[in-house]
């Protein structure tokens, strides 16, 4: 490796460890002002509470990275679990049930993909309709009903701690993200995903079949988005209509933070990992200090827009530097 | 024509000293000095890599020098950006053009500087655009550009050559004074680059200095009056044109003198490998048959348009075909895309290697290997980088690569370098037909003789190569066999005994 070629590729990684210095920062400010925040229980609890939108964000750096966007995740994630809901208070069946809220995950991710892979329309107005067309049809399906009652070995796919402190979320997490990351950055479709971001012809004129990698992945994310409702109701132990409803902008917001360029190409997944940690950090300090959800929002839509206006402008000063972009490897 | 070796005024409008330009890893300009006259055409020329896109883009504001003074009209220079260069008079075409394809040919030249005027007198602050004034502006410039244009037509609708012709328009309609033209020939037919060359006397008749970039030597002796040659960032030599021959140009760019351009030598011509028979497509193909021998060269000539690169997309399944049959080894072949077609050895290089070619933003080793993932990859799709290392090292010492190493970043190769790569990633998937869309165009001199002995080297290897080009010195130099297209047709086919410019050009126009 030159020298040069490494020199392009430091400032990526200085970034991810600044983030990560970040996450500590934001630990040690909410220990220092709430010292039960030290505590083992709470401050593992985080990694319950992001379960779901770590789970979720792991396919959106795979789609945000081919310069995509899936608005529609949280309200899969809401008709997944209104699917699980009604099959179960139906059936009485779990299988059935967790089947049930599986396909329609995957359904839905398949129809975002097709939309987009077939035609040309920008996956942020695909997913845009497909999200009012999820959540119309779970409130079709639920109406004002919420399915409860759930059998406790259920629970346990959420519920169990390991040692008495680590959630089990922790564990799903850190597996996922190890095979995310295993094919994020060395495996044949981390590298497409990277291509299609930056030049999605040149990989067409490379024999490589691009509609169906996007098909593929808007499909994962919609069987990911299943599997986080799974994991979000095992906690809940309801399913509602309300359910999932501010889970898009977490999610979107975890992966931008973690340096996934929202022009594609370029992208992190261990950033993801970290972004998504500093959410439930917030999230979790935030109710200890006793600040409200719309405090917590207006937080959320501060972080993003401040991580879009740093990469503008880090872009901008690249490009005036003379530069080129960063080798795409990170 | 124009014809120019006029006397060069003494007047200097544009002044560069000691200029000096580094990015990371590269010295891109080193003293670098050049000197403008008032109404000459100062011809720019030097092999890629050279350094003199970073010398226009410093004079356009693209970049800053790091060191050295810039003067216009005897007063310091500081451009700050590509905007405040059409401020003070300084405009550049580019080979691609920067119009808005939607909009009017009177729209794009007053993009960004409408001509406005109160809606109702005294409202100042509602301010509409002012279309006589810009019409009759507009009018007024292509009067002076000796052409009579549709200001209403749509930008996409025009051919290349008009398209060109509004980038200049739109120039003039900025005052300029020093106008750059970088490589403005590449995409045009002989006929548009006589009128290109008329356009340009005229704007010289009228006092405006240009420095004229192009590849193509014989441009240079036609229309310019002095050349400064650029060689690895630094100045080589000024000169008028009538003193200075072709020979000499060539060795002061590439530091050595190159005898024969086109080493194409006779190899064994062997059985026919692939043939194609009445391939049609809607609006671009009217049924074209070819076939193809082991170890030869096909030309495929013909103006731009001519369904050249339509053909070549066919007959690789990067389109589809409405009718027509492509047989392999005498075989019919069925593969349906271009995935199909690689698997049955057949690979394609396009001419747009930025666009099509190459993810310029991604290594020379994910570049060259990109096709070809599933072959260094396990079951569970993981790369393996040793063997992604040994393959990408192997290509880049075969066509010799200028490169730092595998890992460095496309975009920061010249131009012929990324062409290699781009040759590169098609000789890695081992192809047997070669399907080579203008291999050398926009690439210098040097890179370009390597480029043609590689195709030699492959020919003699026994690979069968469609080549297609504009360069008619290349289809000449190189094929051992040439077939003309015109409108979608086959309009002719000639063996390498009967070819001729003449006789190309009849068939082609």
């Amino acid at each position: 490796m030159s020298d040069k070629a490494r020199a392009s590729r430091r400032p990526r990684i200085t970034y991810q460890v600044a983030l990560g210095g970040l996450l500590v920062a934001l630990i040690l400010l909410f220990g220092a002002i709430e010292p039960v925040f030290f505590y083992p229980d709470v401050l593992f609890d985080v990694t319950s509470i992001v379960g779901e939108i770590g789970i979720m964000a792991l396919a959106m750096t795979f789609i945000i990275t081919t310069s995509g966007i899936d608005l529609s995740v949280g309200f899969i994630l809401q008709l997944s679990a209104i699917s699980f809901g009604a099959v179960f208070a139906g059936t009485g069946n779990l299988a059935l049930a967790v089947s049930a809220a599986m396909v329609a995950g995957i359904l839905c991710g398949f129809l975002n993909g097709l939309i987009i892979s077939g035609t040309k329309i920008p996956p942020l107005v695909t997913t845009l309709a497909t999200m009012s067309l999820f959540r119309g049809l779970s409130m079709i399906l639920a109406g004002v009903n919420s399915f409860s009652g759930f059998p406790e070995g259920f629970k346990k796919i959420s519920t169990t701690l390991l040692f008495g402190v680590v959630p089990i979320q922790f564990i799903y997490l850190i597996v996922l993200f190890l095979v995310f990351n295993l094919v994020y950055t060395r495996g044949r479709l981390g590298r497409h995903l990277k291509g299609i971001g930056f030049n999605e012809n040149a990989l067409i004129f490379s024999g490589i079949k691009t509609k169906r990698i996007l098909l593929l992945i808007y499909t994962l994310s919609g069987f990911m988005a299943a599997l986080a409702s799974m994991v979000y109701l095992g906690r809940l132990s309801s399913a509602k209509t309300s359910m999932g409803n501010d889970l898009n902008l977490q999610v979107i917001t975890a992966v931008v933070l973690g340096g996934t360029s929202i022009v594609g190409g370029i992208g992190s997944m261990s950033g993801t990992l970290i972004g998504v940690l500093i959410i439930g950090v917030l999230r979790k300090g935030f109710t200890l200090l006793n600040l409200s959800g719309n405090v917590f929002n207006f937080t959320l839509g501060l972080i993003l827009i401040v991580a879009l206006v740093i990469f503008a402008v880090l872009e901008r000063r690249k490009a005036l530097a003379g530069r080129t972009q960063p080798a795409a490897k990170t | 024509m124009q014809t120019a070796h006029t006397e060069v005024s003494s007047t200097t409008v544009l002044h560069l000293e000691g200029i000096s330009k580094s990015f990371p890893g590269v010295k891109a300009l080193n003293n670098m000095a050049i000197e403008l006259r008032l109404g000459e055409i100062h011809a720019v020329c030097g092999e890629n890599g050279a350094g003199k896109s970073t010398l226009m883009k410093l004079i356009t504001g693209v970049y800053r020098p790091d060191s050295g003074t810039m003067s216009l009209n005897g007063a310091p220079l500081v451009v700050h950006n590509p905007n405040d260069a059409y401020a003070k008079g300084i405009a550049i075409i580019f080979q691609e053009t920067s119009l808005f394809p939607e909009l009017t040919v009177l729209e794009n030249i007053f993009m960004g500087h409408e001509v406005l005027r109160p809606l109702l007198g005294g409202l100042a602050f509602l301010p509409v655009l002012d279309y006589p004034t810009m019409r009759a502006q507009a009018k007024e410039i292509f009067s002076r550009l000796g052409m009579d244009l549709d200001l209403d037509a749509r930008v996409a609708d025009l051919g290349v050559a008009t398209k060109q012709m509004v980038e200049i328009a739109k120039a003039l309609s900025f005052d300029s004074s020093i106008l750059i033209l970088d490589e403005p020939t590449a995409a045009l037919t002989s006929r548009e680059v006589a009128t290109l060359f008329d356009t340009i006397g005229k704007l010289k008749a009228h006092g405006v200095s240009m420095l004229y970039i192009s590849h193509r030597l014989d441009e240079i002796f036609q229309i310019a009056d002095r050349v400064t040659v650029i060689r690895d960032g630094e100045h080589v030599h000024t000169e008028d044109v009538i003193k200075v021959t072709r020979d000499q140009l060539v060795s002061w760019m590439v530091g050595r003198t190159l005898h024969n351009l086109y080493p194409k030598e006779d190899v064994e011509i062997g059985e026919v490998v692939f043939e194609a028979r009445d391939i049609r497509q809607e609006g671009k193909l009217g049924g074209v048959d070819l076939s193809l021998r082991r170890g030869e060269i096909l030309g495929l000539s013909g103006l731009a348009g001519s369904g050249r690169t339509e053909l070549a997309l066919a007959l690789a399944g990067l389109t589809e075909r409405d009718s027509g049959e492509i047989l392999i080894d005498g075989k019919p072949a069925t593969f349906r895309d271009y995935r199909g077609a690689m698997a049955r050895g057949i690979v394609y290089i396009s001419e747009d290697r930025q666009k099509y070619g190459l993810v310029v933003p991604m290594s020379v080793s994910e570049n060259i290997t990109l096709p070809l993932l599933h072959r260094i990859s396990g079951l569970a799709g993981i790369i393996n980088r040793g063997k992604e290392g040994t393959i990408s090292d192997r290509y880049i010492a075969d066509l010799s690569i200028k490169t730092p190493g595998g890992d460095f970043v496309v975009n920061n190769l010249s131009g012929g370098n990324q062409q290699k790569v781009s040759v590169a990633k098609a000789l890695a998937m081992e192809p047997r037909i070669l399907i080579l869309d203008e291999p050398t165009r926009g690439v210098d001199v040097g890179a370009k003789s390597e480029i043609h002995r590689i195709i030699c080297a492959l020919a003699r290897s026994g690979k069968s190569i469609i080549m297609i080009s504009s360069d008619l010195p290349e289809i000449l130099g190189m094929s051992d066999r040439v077939i003309v297209m015109k409108g979608g047709l086959k309009v002719g086919e000639l063996s390498r005994a009967e070819l001729s410019q003449e006789k190309i050009l009849e068939l082609a126009l």
